[in-house]
């Protein structure tokens, strides 16, 4: 008689062990799904939104100066060369720490500099950086999948070229870098060449999470393979909260002479140069109501390298998470069940039902106080609430199903 | 052993002509030189250009340049370029994606095989209307094996000013087009009475590293008019003649897409037709269908193997030299 409520104990357990498997194994299959993912960009939507969304200008690291006044901008009449190098002379005067554009100076598909002024253009680049000690990249897209050598055209302008892709079309990812097929090189996007000009490592996470974190410099690259070309990439979370702050506190000017007034809002920061207005250049961002201008996806990347970068938890802490929450709330069950075994009146489905809405509150707490603290995304955090609710539901109907 | 120098002699030989890296390779060509003009290769002393000069090849790196009064016409890739004064540094060329079938070419000049959406017809090239209107893509692969697409998303913008007017995200790739009741109304309301208008499509996906996006054009209401005034005449053939005849007049307003569906009702009636899969061939090609084209091309092939008709399509479809 008296190993009956052990043996019970045991068995309520072994009900609730099958429960977690059951539902991990529904979890890992429904986030490979539309609605899955959804839920999942919806959580993430909804966690950057607790993230602090303001910094004072002396606070922010990245400036952007829009040249959405410049004529031109489009493939066929490129931004004129000659207005961009005063604006970069006057620029350089103002002692930033380093300098990039947004704009795609690949030499065209057919062949041909996107602008014949561009050679000259690359070299006024390049003796600024040597010179001055300015750092300055140049954007590119067309040619990011050709070898170094025609990323800006020719070998000697190599160095100035940055990727400027993000993750489509959930750009809740920037592409860190990319190696294009047949190329030991990588070319870094432009936010984590401008970074790594401003500080010598990237911030890292709390050592004591990090190993259940993905690490930015070590992201799982991938090879992409669309229409049979491979390239390898890496990806990092950005962090969007600081963009309104960032579009308002854009300076949007194309005058030598205003750049050179405003000097103290360029000096030690990082500058993005690009068009917030008149561009065509608008990209989704996940709880954005309106496209983008590009520029600005760029400067929070920047941001989120340098000052409050994003990480998520690596697969194998997901699925730890989703099983040593729900069996450290069996064993609690279990226990309290095996304490008031002699009380035939004691409650303990509703002890359960508390217990469980408890973890769901700190769930949720949890996740909101990871992402503002340590700048977690716990990308399935929704998901997981969503399983503790139903866990107790189908336990039941399983023990039911297991006691006929 | 004693054949030995001679070996070395030949290996000598064949790596100086033929083991050079891939900078070495020229870009393009001197197609035209007039007056005095000049070559410089990095590092090195410019030598003056022969007037008249044709077929020098070029390499990235090597600088043109008018000594006194000239012009240099040339090539870079498939740029053709003159210059009369200043210099013009020659750049890399970019490498470019091989095309998914490499048989066949088709689609506009300014589309390739990395753009997915066959329909709509960009503008320029066609346009659409709003009754018949949906976005059709490419399936694409990585030899035998289907490459795995995520959902797409597609936006509907206003040309001009780029304002969205509409979105659908998270339609399935696999089921090959996306028919939708609001977008028709809406290009609709968006048709104007004499003159086309433009709208810009944008699709995107987690497999794209980048957003695809091209402006297509609208048919007028008073082509559409004469449209309409056209097809009614074909109304009491047979469907076989009914069919081509709205297939041949969807092609004379560039209504590509109605084109081509005409052209398959006929090919259902009559697949054996020689001059049917040539028109709709000929249709496919303006939509950039390179898939559709290569079964069209086989189905032909089997009935008319030596035709000047197969002989026709196989010169319009295969690639053009670069």
């Amino acid at each position: 008689m008296n190993t009956k409520p052990i043996f019970q104990t045991f068995v309520f357990i072994g009900v609730g062990l099958l429960t977690t498997l059951i539902l991990l194994g529904v979890k890992v299959v429904f986030e490979q799904t539309g609605p899955g993912q959804r839920l999942e960009l919806y959580g993430y939507e909804m966690l950057q939104s607790y993230l602090p969304d303001f910094a004072s200008r002396v606070q922010m690291p990245v400036i952007v100066l829009d040249i959405g006044k410049l004529e031109g901008g489009t493939d066929e009449h490129p931004t004129p060369r000659d207005k961009l190098q005063d604006i970069l002379q006057a620029l350089v005067k103002t002692n930033p720490k380093a300098i990039a554009l947004d704009i795609d100076f690949s030499p065209k598909d057919e062949g041909g500099w996107q602008d014949d002024r561009d050679p000259d253009f690359f070299n006024t680049c390049l003796t600024i950086k040597e010179e001055q000690r300015i750092p300055i990249f140049l954007g590119v897209e067309r040619s990011i999948e050709s070898p170094p050598d025609a990323w800006l055209g020719l070998d000697k302008y190599k160095s100035l070229a940055v990727g400027m892709r993000f993750q489509f079309p959930n750009t809740n990812k920037v592409i860190l870098w990319t190696r294009p097929p047949d190329s030991k090189e990588v070319i870094p996007s432009l936010s984590l060449a401008l970074a790594q000009t401003y500080r010598e490592t990237l911030p890292a996470p709390n050592y004591l999470l990090a190993p259940m974190l993905e690490e930015i410099n070590a992201y799982p690259s991938r090879i992409e393979n669309l229409d049979q070309s491979e390239f390898t990439v890496a990806k990092s979370l950005v962090n969007y909260s600081m963009l309104e702050a960032i579009e308002s506190q854009s300076l949007a000017t194309v005058s030598p002479t205003s750049i050179y007034e405003h000097k103290e809002n360029f000096k030690d920061k990082l500058v993005v140069i690009g068009r917030i207005r008149e561009t065509r250049d608008l990209i989704p961002v996940i709880g954005r109501d309106k496209d983008i201008p590009g520029v600005l996806l760029q400067a929070s990347a920047v941001y989120s390298l340098v000052k409050f970068p994003l990480y998520e938890f690596t697969h194998k802490a997901r699925i730890s998470i989703d099983i040593l929450l729900p069996v450290f709330l069996l064993i609690f069950v279990a226990l309290i069940r095996y304490r008031n075994r002699k009380n035939n009146d004691y409650n303990w489905h509703l002890k359960q039902w508390i217990a469980f809405i408890a973890v769901i509150i700190l769930v949720f707490v949890g996740g909101i106080i990871l992402v503002r603290e340590a700048g977690i995304i716990w990308f399935d955090f929704l998901i997981v609430i969503i399983g503790l609710l139903i866990h107790p539901l189908l336990e039941k109907k399983i023990g039911t199903i297991l006691s006929r | 052993m004693k054949y030995f120098p001679l070996l070395v002699f030949i290996f000598l030989f064949h790596c100086t002509v033929y083991c050079q890296d891939d900078s070495k390779k020229p870009v393009g060509n001197i197609v035209k030189v007039k007056g005095r003009a000049y070559i410089k290769d990095p590092g090195k002393p410019q030598r003056e250009l022969p007037a008249g000069d044709k077929k020098v090849p070029i390499f990235a790196g090597q600088e043109l340049g008018c000594i006194s009064k000239c012009s240099i016409s040339f090539t870079v890739g498939q740029t053709e370029r003159t210059i009369t004064q200043g210099t013009y540094i020659i750049p890399n060329l970019l490498k470019r994606r091989p095309p998914s079938n490499d048989s066949i070419s088709a689609g506009s000049k300014t589309r390739g095989a990395k753009d997915i959406l066959l329909s709509p017809v960009e503008r320029e090239v066609g346009v659409v209307r709003p009754e018949s209107f949906k976005f059709r893509w490419k399936i694409l692969r990585s030899g035998e094996r289907l490459v795995n697409i995520s959902p797409l998303t597609i936006w509907l913008n206003e040309c001009k000013n780029v304002d969205n007017i509409w979105s659908e995200s998270n339609i399935d790739y696999k089921q090959t087009y996306f028919s939708s009741e609001i977008v028709k109304d809406l290009l609709k309301k968006k048709q104007k009475l004499d003159t086309t208008e433009s709208i810009e499509v944008v699709v995107a996906s987690e497999s794209f590293s980048k957003k695809q996006r091209f402006c297509f054009d609208i048919i007028s209401v008073s082509d559409e008019r004469r449209l309409q005034d056209e097809l009614k005449q074909s109304d009491s053939y047979d469907d076989l003649v009914r069919h081509t005849e709205r297939g041949y007049i969807f092609h004379k307003f560039k209504l590509y897409d109605d084109a081509a569906e005409e052209f398959e009702a006929s090919l259902r009636i009559s697949p054996s037709t020689d001059y049917l899969l040539a028109e709709t061939i000929r249709t496919y090609y303006t939509l950039g269908d390179v898939d559709r084209i290569g079964e069209l091309l086989k189905r032909l092939r089997d009935i008319v193997p030596k035709s000047p008709l197969y002989e026709e399509m196989l010169i319009l479809t295969s690639p053009k030299g670069h």
